[in-house]
């Protein structure tokens, strides 16, 4: 369709020279523009113009900036019909249900049987300011916080529980991976250095050739993410960052990486409560395989 | 059909100024999805929300749907029918192969192919238009999908992380219930791609908020308007780093405020584009939560069907916060700053709280330029006509009252008869007092008791039947009364501007004939 050729003019061409790139902070790319999708380009005057407040004795600072114009044309437009059409509307009967019944997804909550106790009150609430565990606010101490929570929502979601996936979120991802390949995954990480190229997740790819690349992915966000961010909160509280990957040299070694103020006692017995999680006994299969329709 | 839809009665969950039906879409896949590596898109973000968001106990207030995933065919509404073709065949695998489209289709760099990229478009286009169709069958006052909001794409290619525009998609689906759609655009980056998509029509407004200026995409001038038909129809408020809370209000609300009265949507759809946070790793504006989250309360107030969807944002804790915390008050429940105990907690330190200050970066932006641009705006939205494709109703109370409204009282239980002409000589001197009962039930009307010179009791049955023009629905007229001073028995409206009232008869309405029963009442305000 690209074939039908159409007008276009230099100055289109000049603008889309323009091209920016989101990633890079100016002006950096050039790339040929496919002048044959140009119906035609407007350059209309600002409607108020005459009116404006704006003149050229005291201009915006945005004026010093070129403006880059929007192209017209069936390549660029949606089609809109001019009115809501009534006829259909009416057609559908009394209870106006739109035919694409289906976009309504599935409802996974509230679903029947789901026995939430939650009390209003506690809606909107945070997190209790004590508690009695040894050392409050130690990685141990809120690991097995949060592992009480997840077995309470457990409780209280049901299927939604593993529709949500549930045991794909948080370090909980962990008990999938040994500690043999946990500790494989920070030395990948630290060969690699400064940042995590190309060749990081192929390396990783090869290196657990049984475990899937989405299977790797959710392990780097849920859980050696984590890990890292629980690092810089003891260690660099001034200097966080979630997002970068330029890691710590102190997260990646070996000794402050893997324990982090726990001994491997208390991870087995938090790794046994998280256990229960694979337990799927009540998945209703039902609510797995049925379509919407 | 019945009247409640042609007339848009008020929402479902009826005129409590708190609550509001929540529909929220989550698919559990979206988060391991993965651009490519040192890429700031993250959809990962997506999850840490939804985990914040149940474990503040926000379930019980909304209902969470699992979306369906888009088709190719539904996908060409908008796109190009290559372009989707390409999104469905090309792989991380084979794109060495197909250098001339990615080329094409702006595929590679900043929008990389990935695995499963295909299937990611569905999803989150699949939450977006599902958040359409809640609001066009009145099943929900608000609905969200925070996976989607990817305005950036076009037509026939992607953009800036961007590959189906399922705003695009989303507003479509909503034109066709609606006669009216305003898009309303927080991301830090310009709204270039639904802006684009809508530039030509007046049934789509497009409003956005967005840095210009050496930025990416480089569009959203101030003085990009619209075209043709669209002309006025597409406003842009271009702004400089570092804009902070209080500047950032003092644009929005106005404007918005205007936009609302002159515009009448009759559904919004509002993309809460993360990037605009203090702090954000591309952007550089310096909103808080609180800030960003202003713009979903203002436009929670007016009770107008409204779409909440997600965009950018790169510093993925500070995104997670936000929409947790927007989502809270679109349910209409405040949160707790000491962040509850949750999968992702340690993301969150080391406070651990949920609100995040903005910092002490400098406002480039200066009150005389922002008040210019608010000016120049409000100026741009005088001069679109009230409501448009409508002829702006103008008649006289006195002629058509008596005739209407004996024909209407006829079918009436009650028989009082109301003196129309004795009324339109009062009613430059006398404020309004306009007194309605609740007509949220579905599909059962009351009857709308107003006067323009006589206080009516509470209860009473008589008054001047009114005929509304139907575009106008019931809770748009609410709005204009509740909003304006807070009282929807006192009302500040110009000279020039006219009530307009609606009424029904107290039966189930269930056929196009009982449109005549509705009568409207025009009267100068002072």
């Amino acid at each position: 369709m690209y074939e039908d050729l159409v007008r276009s003019s230099q100055r289109l061409l000049a603008l889309q020279n323009n091209r920016l790139s989101l990633l890079a902070s100016s002006p950096s790319k050039c790339r040929v523009p496919n002048n044959n999708k140009v119906d035609h380009i407007f350059i209309e005057n600002h409607p108020l113009d005459s009116l404006s407040p704006l003149s050229k004795e005291n201009p915006l600072s945005i004026d010093r900036f070129s403006r880059k114009l929007v192209p017209v044309g069936p390549y660029f437009q949606a089609q809109v019909p001019d009115r809501v059409d009534v006829k259909r509307k009416v057609s559908l009967g009394e209870s106006g249900f739109s035919d694409d019944s289906k976009w309504l997804g599935r409802q996974i909550w509230p679903f029947k049987g789901s026995n939430v106790v939650t009390e209003r009150e506690s809606i909107g609430k945070g997190r209790a300011l004590m508690c009695s565990c040894y050392l409050p606010g130690s990685v141990e101490c809120i690991r097995s916080h949060i592992s009480e929570k997840r077995q309470r929502l457990r409780a209280e979601l049901g299927s939604a529980f593993f529709n949500w996936r549930f045991y794909d979120m948080g370090e909980e991802v962990s008990t999938f991976w040994t500690e043999r390949e946990e500790q494989r995954f920070k030395a990948l990480v630290r060969l690699n250095s400064s940042s995590l190229d190309n060749s990081f997740w192929c390396q990783a790819s090869a290196c657990f050739s049984a475990k899937s690349k989405e299977e790797i992915v959710s392990y780097y966000f849920n859980v050696f993410l984590l890990r890292r961010r629980s690092y810089q909160n003891r260690f660099t509280p001034r200097n966080i960052d979630s997002d970068d990957e330029e890691f710590e040299p102190g997260f990646l070694s070996n000794d402050l990486g893997v324990k982090m103020g726990m001994d491997s006692g208390s991870r087995t017995s938090i790794c046994a409560k998280n256990s229960q999680c694979q337990d799927l006994d009540f998945m209703d299969m039902d609510m797995e395989q049925s379509v919407e329709v | 059909m019945g009247l409640d839809d042609e007339s848009g009665s008020s929402l479902p969950s009826g005129t409590d100024a708190k609550k509001r039906k929540v529909s929220y879409f989550y698919d559990s896949e979206i988060g391991n999805y993965y651009y490519s590596q040192g890429h700031p898109m993250k959809p990962h973000r997506i999850r840490m929300a939804h985990n914040l968001v149940l474990n503040y106990g926000l379930l019980e207030c909304m209902e969470v749907c699992k979306p369906n995933l888009l088709e190719s065919n539904e996908f060409r509404v908008f796109h190009a029918d290559d372009y989707i073709s390409f999104l469905q065949s090309v792989t991380p695998e084979t794109q060495h192969e197909q250098l001339r489209q990615l080329k094409r289709f702006n595929v590679g760099e900043d929008c990389p192919v990935f695995d499963g990229l295909y299937s990611f478009c569905q999803t989150y286009a699949g939450g977006s238009v599902g958040a359409a169709v809640k609001l066009n069958n009145k099943e929900s006052d608000i609905s969200i999908n925070w996976s989607g909001g990817l305005h950036h794409a076009k037509k026939c290619e992607a953009s800036g992380f961007c590959y189906v525009n399922d705003i695009v998609l989303a507003i479509l689906e909503l034109l066709k219930w609606h006669q009216r759609v305003l898009y309303i655009d927080i991301d830090i980056h310009h709204g270039d791609g639904v802006e684009e998509a809508f530039y030509t029509t007046d049934r789509v407004m497009t409003v956005s908020f967005h840095k210009f200026g050496d930025y990416f995409p480089g569009t959203g001038h101030l003085k990009d308007v619209g075209y043709g038909k669209g002309k006025c129809y597409s406003l842009n408020v271009p702004l400089n780093d570092g804009i902070d809370d209080e500047s950032y209000k003092n644009l929005f609300r106005p404007i918005i405020q205007k936009v609302m009265e002159v515009y009448q949507p009759e559904a919004v759809v509002l993309q809460c584009g993360a990037d605009s946070l203090s702090g954000d790793r591309l952007g550089c504006f310096n909103l808080s939560v609180k800030g960003h989250a202003d713009c979903v309360r203002f436009l929670r107030s007016f009770n107008v069907p409204l779409m909440l969807l997600g965009g950018g944002g790169y510093t993925i804790r500070n995104v997670a916060r936000c929409w947790c915390y927007e989502t809270a008050v679109a349910v209409g429940v405040e949160l707790q700053d000491k962040l509850p105990i949750n999968e992702y907690y340690e993301y969150f330190g080391p406070d651990y709280t949920l609100h995040v200050g903005p910092s002490n970066m400098e406002n480039q932006n200066s009150a005389k330029e922002l008040a210019k641009i608010r000016n120049t705006l409000l100026e741009q939205l005088k001069r679109i006509q009230h409501v448009p494709s409508v002829p702006f109703q103008e008649r006289p109370p006195d002629t058509k009252f008596a005739e209407e409204e004996e024909e209407d009282l006829e079918k009436r239980t009650k028989s009082n008869k109301w003196d129309a002409e004795s009324h339109s000589s009062e009613s430059e001197d006398q404020k309004p007092q306009i007194h309605y009962t609740d007509a949220s039930e579905k599909g059962v009307v009351r009857r709308l008791v107003c006067s323009p010179t006589k206080q009516i009791k509470s209860g009473e049955e008589n008054g001047i039947g009114v005929m509304i023009p139907d575009h106008v629905p019931l809770h748009k007229i609410h709005n204009q009364l509740y909003s304006e001073n807070h009282s929807w028995t006192e009302l500040k409206t110009g000279p020039e501007e006219f009530l307009r009232v609606t009424s029904w008869s107290k039966s189930v309405v269930s056929s196009q004939n009982s449109l005549a029963q509705n009568l409207t009442l025009c009267g100068h305000l002072k």
